[in-house]
């Protein structure tokens, strides 16, 4: 049940952003592209302490008054972010990993589309498809 | 071992379409387009593979996760013998390269040799390029079917 | 001997009554027995236990921690004894000594006992285990002589109390008296202490979570209160503080902290305990944070009375872990707590439906965040401040909202004036916020209340606020976060009419938008941006961002209309001349260029046409001024080395290299392959290794320009870099004037005059709009574009159609003129100069032939051929042989400076001889036309006259006048005969002087009808035309043979005659004989004289050497001069000499005759030899 989800490609430019009410979409634009800087610092933290950061999954990055803000980024540099409310308080960790793992499977599906060129916006029903159901809470 | 099959003849069906083509271009060996192919299928396809794996540690880490991974998906075996400088250049060696094992077991049919792995080049080029490491991927035949991809890291 | 002892509990120090520091709280020990002997003792215990450390070995398995113990010794008090249900820890005596200085057992077993006993078990009864006896000695010397009692006091005390536990007795000697030797006990006794004493607490503590375990295990049942068993733990928490642990206080205030919220969570699915009440009262103060040592006791109290409010016990909680974090240095994990921790609290409120008056929420929020700040700030160590910046800057943003939030509640933004309700808010929340202690920095508080207070005050604090989280998220690199309160600061100073500042943080944040591609994010930032050009009045910018705005398509199009106009308007009062330049793909994208030319090849002076596709993302058609895209003369390509390579870094403008690219495209379409570089094509080709021995060693699939692909990174840049061009050389471009751009694809045709040879490719595009006054400039196009313009010089040939000329016949000939690249412009002519002898006119002309002719050239174009048939006519002189008649012909070209040679070739159509015949003393010319054309002459009046002085001589024409028309051609020949009459001479040795005989006749080529008969003239000179001598020879057979026979001797009668007067020298014969045939016995050559007689007779003597009709030996006449005699002409010389005669001077009469030979004799037939 996420208010809010991205995708962001290799050089931090969004491919794919969608939030479940159109009102304040911008500002959702806005959390999703300063929640980046924290990504980049879990990044490079993780390269030089070595420890067993290694998950693909980088939990909470930042949370508002409103909302939290989860992170996951792909081995290809590709960024996820999934924004929820703060006040659903019945999320639990497995939930956010479980749409982040069906982000990534829907994502690697659309690369795998020869039509899609890496780089561009992600254009896909089917994606798109996937993403309104994550969003709603769907299984 | 259906699959196997298949994707044998569809690339050796792949090379002499391609070959074919550019001869009537007069561009002959050119093998850019099979490059190129090659290149597009690795960059999809290593989405897919990496997608349970943790994170990479570093460059080392990624290539031997072509060596080994991405090989025994698509080549059903790993790469033999892996080699690099710690500077960016590796050469990948593998002895019995899939695609050449059917051409001949000696000399024979040399000359056509580098057809059948270009498309393999820009495979390992394309897989490299989505994981963040641009490069430049060139293969070496001299006694078949072993076959050694070289690959050269851009400096930065 | 129970001695009454007083006890009561020590009251704590005069600190404010409202806090106690937990950490000078100590463990109580409390003392029996000797009391003057502790007494003098309890200085040095209370400062020797702190000293060292000591090793607590706690139950289940928890880790050994070191732990430095103080103690605070007080009076054994029976009443201070921990009663059942009484939970607390601090300030109850935990462990127990008893001291004594009994040595002698006899006391001992009098007095001491009994107090022993009884002390014992009263702490029995309290089931208090922890206890210990301590028997101090005083060394005397005088008793260290005697032996030593075989029991000690020590034990029997031992023996009576402490059988089980022996370790509780010790025996200590008293320091005091002597110092040196109880070392070692005093030692001893301050471990054993320690020991106990933590041995003790471990017990205690034990029991303690027991009961602590078991009262939270009842928090379902009614009437269970949460305060109450907050406060059970949180002694707990008290005590592992006093010890000095830390880390495990903070663990048992987690475990509260977790509880609590596990509580509210569940509230909000509907389970709600009774106490839970207490805190859902509405809000009536919000004091800020205060994070201290101490804990503050003012709050307890009410969290004990359940009085607290969510915020007050909030924050109290948040204080006391603080406080543990602060205690063992840890602030940046305070800083990494508070964000959370607020605004758990601010989920709180709402889930327990806690009503707050407007903005004390915001005030509370934002002291706490003041607060912990102001803690961090403490702590100056560069390594601290790295660690706690990472959280700070966060909660400097944070309070900066909160600020801008109460700013807005109450009035204080710029360009608000508070209302009196708005007064009376503030008011109301700085009462709420309740008053702060001074203190020499002005507390969160202080400055929450000075900010609300006015305007200014709260402009400056804001400011502040925003501006130091803006360094904060800059200095722990992150920049956008930087950039988005740079938003917030630009919006802030847009209300303070700074529309300046504004602009310069929203134009940093819009270039990292766009740097990273957030389109939709850029065109907001674009749209306040512009509002801040138009206060600024900066109107090239305002342009530019209309410009921009007006082809985003993330805005709708009435939106893209207005901005147009904007555009448009405020572009026209622009004043300055030069037009304003912006980014071309802010507007239109470039799709395809490609250069449109007919098969033919481009020349110097041409015009080449290019086709440019664009996509206009204007909203609407806007008329075009000019479309420019700039050529560049490609010059020589630099060999690929390492100058090249760090000329291409080192250059700061954005012109390309000028190296020759691979190969010029005639077109290519721009932007369709990815713009990441990572995706770029490669091309890569097989190649074949061979070794010497033409074997195949290896074969590779390889790329050529590996190089050019692996370069740096950083010499490529970021493909996404906005970089703004500069201007190339726009002199040398193909341009289109005054179009309409409509929106969506455009196709422009550009066009260039190109006025010198090479290759060239093209530069920028540039496209200007509104008169001129916005221009749009592209980047460098890398698109390998490009044209090659050649120049070929004109050539001039003259051609002959049939491939033999003839001279002196018209012939035709063609001038070609190959214009190659160039352009004839009108009334260019060229001329013609042919060397002398020939003639040339244009064939249709029908003027006569020039021997100079202007050939007059129209205007033509490039590659053109123009043919201009000539009539030319070589002069034809007197022609004896065959030889071929070269004319040059120089052509005067207009196009260069010399003129052009040509060479033609005239064959002659037929030669002409003069052959002198004799016979006997007449004499004949012969003229023998030879033709030598393929095709037939006709000739006509064919004449033979004789020049010059004729007297003696005459022509006589033998010809047949009438008869089949000459003609001639290469194998039919004419011989036409004129005798000559020679006059007699009477005078002797004149010469004759030689005549001129012309020969004429005309001549007309029969195919050909257009032209007319020509003459034909040639002399020539006749000498020697007299006879002078006739010589006759004749074989005979000699004396008495009837014939000539081989191998026999003949005669040889030779008869020479002279008929002319003119020879009066002596002659020389000589005969010349075939050596096969004839053999001459005797004399050759002899010399014979005709002074007087005119005729003589020599006879010699010849053998025929085979038989047949042998010829008659020839004799040679020639003059002979005697050696004193001069030669015509020549120096005297010492030898005689001989002179040959002209043919026609000696007249061979037996020319040709033959003479039988028989062969010879057989033995036998008379006439031997």
């Amino acid at each position: 049940m996420a208010v809010c989800i991205a995708v962001i490609g290799k050089e931090n430019s969004p491919k794919y952003v969608a939030c479940l009410h159109s009102e304040n979409e911008l500002q959702f634009h806005y959390k999703v592209h300063t929640a980046l800087d924290v990504v980049e610092e879990k990044l490079s933290l993780a390269g030089k302490s070595n420890c067993d950061v290694r998950e693909l999954y980088l939990g909470l990055l930042h949370s508002t008054e409103e909302h939290k803000i989860f992170g996951y980024v792909t081995n290809t540099k590709i960024k996820f972010i999934v924004i929820v409310e703060a006040a659903n308080t019945t999320l639990r960790d497995n939930e956010v990993r479980t749409m982040f793992r069906r982000l990534h499977a829907a994502y690697t599906d659309v690369v795998c589309n020869p039509f899609y060129i890496p780089g561009d916006h992600i254009v896909s029903k089917k994606f798109e498809n996937v993403v309104k159901s994550i969003m709603s809470g769907n299984s | 071992m259906a699959d196997e099959a298949l994707y044998e003849f569809l690339h050796s069906e792949l090379v002499g379409y391609v070959t074919e083509k550019s001869a009537k271009e007069n561009k002959k060996d050119d093998l850019s387009a099979l490059e190129y192919m090659g290149f597009s299928s690795g960059y999809r396809i290593i989405e897919r593979l990496t997608k349970e794996r943790p994170r990479f540690n570093d460059e080392l880490d990624t290539v031997k996760f072509i060596c080994t991974d991405l090989w025994s998906t698509i080549y059903k075996k790993q790469i033999d013998n892996l080699r690099t400088n710690h500077q960016g250049v590796y050469v990948l060696h593998d002895c019995a390269f899939r695609f050449l094992s059917k051409l001949s077991s000696g000399r024979q049919y040399l000359e056509s040799a580098p057809k059948y792995v270009a498309f393999t080049c820009g495979l390992i080029r394309g897989a490299l390029a989505n994981l963040g490491i641009k490069c430049l991927v060139t293969a070496e035949v001299q006694n078949m079917p072993g076959c050694k991809f070289h690959i050269q890291v851009q400096r930065s | 001997m129970g001695r009454v002892v007083e006890a009561g509990r020590r009251a704590p120090e005069q600190a404010p009554p409202n806090e106690f520091s937990v950490m000078d709280a100590k463990p109580i020990v409390t003392y029996a027995g000797d009391k003057t002997l502790f007494s003098s003792l309890e200085a040095l215990l209370v400062q020797r236990i702190p000293q060292e450390a000591t090793e607590w070995k706690r139950s289940y398995g928890r880790p050994v921690k070191s732990v430095f113990t103080e103690a605070e010794f007080s009076p054994f008090d029976r009443s201070q004894l921990p009663k059942e249900g009484d939970w607390h820890l601090i300030g109850l005596p935990i462990f127990h000594t008893y001291w004594t200085e009994c040595v002698d057992v006899d006391i001992y077993k009098t007095s001491v006992r009994e107090d022993i006993d009884l002390w014992l078990k009263t702490l029995q009864k309290f089931g208090i285990d922890d206890w210990l006896i301590v028997q101090v000695e005083t060394y005397d010397i005088k008793r260290s002589n005697k032996l030593l009692p075989r029991t000690t006091v020590l034990d029997k005390i031992r023996s009576d109390f402490a059988s089980k536990h022996p370790d509780r007795c010790i025996s200590v000697i008293n320091p005091i008296r002597s110092e040196s030797k109880s070392a070692e006990t005093w030692r001893g006794l301050l471990s054993r202490i320690r020991v106990l004493l933590l041995q003790a607490y471990d017990t205690t503590l034990v029991r303690f979570e027991e009961t602590i375990r078991k009262q939270r295990e009842r928090r379902i049942e009614p009437g269970w209160s949460f305060c109450k068993y907050f406060l059970l733990q949180e002694e707990l928490a008290f005590v592992l503080e006093m010890l000095g642990l830390f880390e495990e206080a903070l663990v048992q205030y987690d475990e509260l902290d977790a509880l609590f919220t596990q509580f509210v969570l569940n509230y909000s699915v509907g389970e709600t305990p009774n106490w839970l009440g207490s805190f859902q009262g509405p809000l009536e103060s919000w004091p800020g944070l205060q994070l201290t040592h101490k804990v503050n006791q003012e709050q307890r109290l009410l969290i004990q009375d359940s009085q607290a409010s969510l915020l007050q016990f909030r924050s109290y909680l948040f204080a006391r872990q603080s406080a543990m974090l602060l205690l063992t240095l840890q602030p940046w994990e305070i800083a990494k707590r508070t964000l959370p921790f607020l605004h758990n609290c601010i989920a709180e409120l709402r889930i327990l439906e806690v009503t707050c008056p407007p903005g004390s929420v915001a005030c509370w929020v934002f002291l706490g965040c003041l607060e912990v700040l102001r803690t961090c700030e403490q702590f100056n160590d560069s390594t601290q401040v790295q660690k706690y910046s990472r959280f700070t800057a966060s909660l400097w943003a944070y309070a900066s909202d909160k600020l801008k939030e109460l700013g807005e509640l109450c009035g204080l933004l710029p360009g608000m004036q508070p209302t009196s309700e708005q007064l009376h808010l503030v008011v109301g929340l700085s009462a709420g916020m309740g008053d702060v202690p001074l203190s020499d920095e002005p507390t969160p508080t202080d400055q929450l209340k000075e900010a609300l207070s006015s305007n200014e005050a709260f402009k400056k604090h804001y400011l502040e606020f925003a501006e130091l989280a803006m360094g904060t998220f800059k200095h722990i690199n992150r920049v956008r976060l930087a950039r988005v309160i740079g938003r917030d600061l630009a919006a802030f100073h847009q209300r303070l009419g700074d529309y300046q500042t504004a602009s310069l943080f929203l134009d940093a944040a819009l270039r990292m938008l766009e740097v990273e591609g957030w389109r939709s994010l850029a065109v907001e930032t674009r749209q306040e941006l512009v509002v801040c050009y138009r206060h600024t009045d900066d109107k090239e910018k305002y342009v530019k961002t209309c410009a921009s705005l007006a082809c985003s398509h993330e805005l709708d199009v009435e939106r893209r209309m207005y901005y147009l106009n904007q555009m448009v308007e405020v572009l026209s009062s622009i004043t300055t001349g030069l037009p304003l330049v912006t980014q071309f793909s802010e507007a239109f994208e470039l799709l395809s260029v490609e250069v449109k030319t007919d098969k033919q090849k481009l020349v110097v002076g041409g015009i080449v046409e290019i086709v440019v596709e664009l996509q206009s993302l204007l909203p609407r058609s806007m008329p075009l001024k000019q479309a420019a895209l700039s050529l560049e003369k490609i010059s020589k390509m630099e060999p690929p080395s390492e100058t090249a390579d760090k000329k291409h870094s080192n250059s700061s403008s954005s012109l390309p290299q000028t190296e020759e690219p691979l190969f010029l495209k005639r077109s290519c379409l721009i932007n369709k392959s990815p713009n990441n570089p990572l995706l770029s094509r490669i091309s890569m080709s097989q190649c074949l290794d061979y070794q010497q021995d033409q074997s195949l060693k290896a074969a590779w699939a390889t790329c050529r320009d590996s190089r050019y692909f692996l370069r740096r990174a950083d010499s490529q840049g970021n493909h996404r870099n906005i970089t703004t061009s500069l201007q190339t050389d726009f002199s040398l471009c193909a341009s289109t004037d005054n179009n309409m751009l409509e929106p969506g694809k455009n196709t422009l045709v550009l066009q260039a005059k190109v006025t010198e040879p090479g290759k060239f490719q093209f530069g920028q595009m540039s496209i200007k709009l509104c008169e001129g006054h916005l221009e749009f400039l592209s980047n460098v196009l890398h698109c390998g574009v490009g044209f090659e313009v050649t120049s070929e010089p004109p050539t001039v040939s003259l051609q002959a159609l049939t491939s033999d000329l003839l001279a002196g016949i018209d012939q035709e000939v063609t001038l070609i003129v190959n214009t190659g690249s160039h352009w004839i412009k009108k009334d260019s002519k060229l001329i013609l100069r042919p060397t002398e002898g020939l003639q040339a006119q244009l064939t249709d002309d029908d003027e006569c032939l020039l021997s100079k002719l202007e050939v007059a050239l129209p205007e033509t174009g490039p590659f053109q051929t123009t043919q201009y048939p000539l009539r030319v006519l070589a002069r034809l002189g007197s022609q004896k042989d065959n030889s071929v008649l070269e004319h040059k012909v120089d052509i005067d070209c207009p196009w260069s400076v010399e003129a052009q040679p040509a060479v033609l070739q005239f064959h002659p159509p037929f030669c002409t001889s003069l052959r002198l015949h004799t016979s006997h003393r007449r004499k004949f010319a012969q003229v023998l036309v030879t033709g030598l054309t393929k095709s037939f002459l006709q000739v006509t009046k064919p004449e033979l006259r004789l020049e010059g002085d004729c007297s003696s001589v005459r022509l006589l024409p033998l010809n047949p006048t009438a008869g089949q028309p000459l003609m001639i051609r290469q194998g039919f020949n004419i011989v036409l005969l004129w005798e000559l009459e020679v006059a007699k001479q009477e005078e002797e040795e004149t010469g004759d002087s030689p005549i001129q005989a012309v020969f004429t006749m005309f001549y007309l080529p029969v195919t050909d009808s257009h032209s007319q008969e020509r003459l034909y003239q040639c002399s020539f000179d006749i000498n020697d035309y007299r006879t002078l001598i006739i010589e006759s020879a004749k074989v005979e057979p000699s004396k008495g043979s009837e014939f000539c026979r081989a191998s026999t001797m003949c005669h040889l009668h030779l008869t020479v005659e002279r008929v002319s007067e003119s020879v009066r020298s002596s002659l020389m014969y000589e005969v010349l004989v075939d050596q096969t045939m004839w053999a001459v016995c005797g004399r050759t050559t002899g010399v014979v004289t005709l002074d007087e007689s005119h005729k003589q007779t020599i006879q010699l003597d010849v053998m025929p050497l085979i038989s047949g009709y042998l010829p008659v030996p020839h004799v040679r006449l020639s003059r002979y001069i005697p050696a004193d005699q001069k030669p015509l002409g020549k120096a005297a010389s010492l030898h005689p000499r001989r002179e040959p005669f002209s043919p026609g001077q000696v007249f061979n009469n037996s020319k040709a005759l033959q003479v039988h030979v028989l062969p010879s004799a057989p033995p036998g037939e008379s006439g031997g030899p």
